[in-house]
């Protein structure tokens, strides 16, 4: 699958899991068009595979979306006060859910995987405006807070 | 009868999800437990009376097929009833798990009502 059909994978599977685990329905956009990203604070959750390809997997969204995302996923209303670790772990485990649809869906049933635990952190926008030109986003909103996702292939080295 | 439950996962919001899903089925539930990772998954185990055990595979300390692994080898634990709840869709690894004995695979994400129903069908399994 060329790099332009796997973004295309990855942002139908992002807005797909969103939709099934938190009844939150994202919209696909082309990157940056008509956002502004002065009022977002992101954080960035960053997992690696290993087994029959190796890479990586990384989701990127704004605080206020991930307590909204912990509220739907737990059936609770969005909570007042701070709570970081709540936010945090929903978003590992939406990137872990999106993490193994798209190892099925690229490398089929039979292919075996080893995902290593989410991280998760705070990510300025400074910080992440400077990656986005080497990066490979596909990016979706849901009540104009936008989604960023990432899928990395390591390519395998054959050693002689 | 009422159940003891134990639930294993790294995700605190999985292991709440897996717990309110448990609350809103039929079964009488006595109590459940829950455990972070399959090291403190076996200590529980060591401590309770635990009917059925439901499991992530990809745990940080103790992975949930070392748990599987670990409770096959324990005369007091192998015969406890095991599902796997995880994002992993390979069949090969869904096989291997078979081949290791647990009574069902669930993915990732699941509907309260599937777990349920299967849930269901493996106590009521175990009991006749």
């Amino acid at each position: 699958m060329n790099e332009s059909k796997r973004k295309e994978l990855l942002s139908e599977i992002v807005c797909k899991v969103f939709e099934q685990t938190a009844f939150l329905f994202p919209e696909k956009v082309n990157f940056l068009e008509g956002m502004s990203f002065d009022d977002f604070e992101l954080i960035s959750v960053n997992l690696e595979f290993r087994g029959d390809k190796e890479g990586e997997t990384v989701l990127i969204i704004p605080i206020d979306l991930c307590r909204e995302l912990a509220a739907n996923l737990l059936g609770e209303d969005p909570a007042e006060g701070e709570d970081r670790e709540k936010c945090y772990d929903a978003a590992r485990e939406i990137l872990n859910i999106i993490t193994g649809q798209m190892l099925t869906e690229l490398f089929g049933q039979k292919a075996l995987f080893s995902l290593d635990s989410p991280r998760a952190t705070e990510l300025a926008c400074e910080a992440f405006f400077a990656g986005y030109e080497q990066g490979d986003y596909v990016c979706c909103t849901v009540d104009d807070y936008p989604i960023f996702a990432a899928m990395s292939l390591k390519e395998k080295v054959y050693e002689h | 009868m009422a159940y003891n439950i134990l639930i294993v996962d790294d995700s605190k919001t999985i292991r709440s999800i897996l717990s309110k899903t448990l609350g809103l089925t039929r079964l009488a539930i006595n109590q459940i437990f829950e455990a972070g990772n399959g090291k403190e998954a076996l200590e529980c185990l060591q401590e309770n009376w635990i009917d059925l055990v439901l499991t992530d595979l990809n745990m940080p300390v103790m992975s949930g097929i070392e748990l599987i692994d670990a409770m096959a080898k324990d005369g007091m634990l192998k015969d406890i009833p095991v599902i796997v709840v995880s994002t992993d869709g390979s069949t090969t690894r869904i096989e291997e798990l078979k081949e290791k004995g647990i009574r069902e695979y669930i993915r990732k994400p699941f509907t309260p009502e599937a777990i349920g129903e299967i849930i269901d069908r493996i106590l009521e399994a175990v009991n006749e």
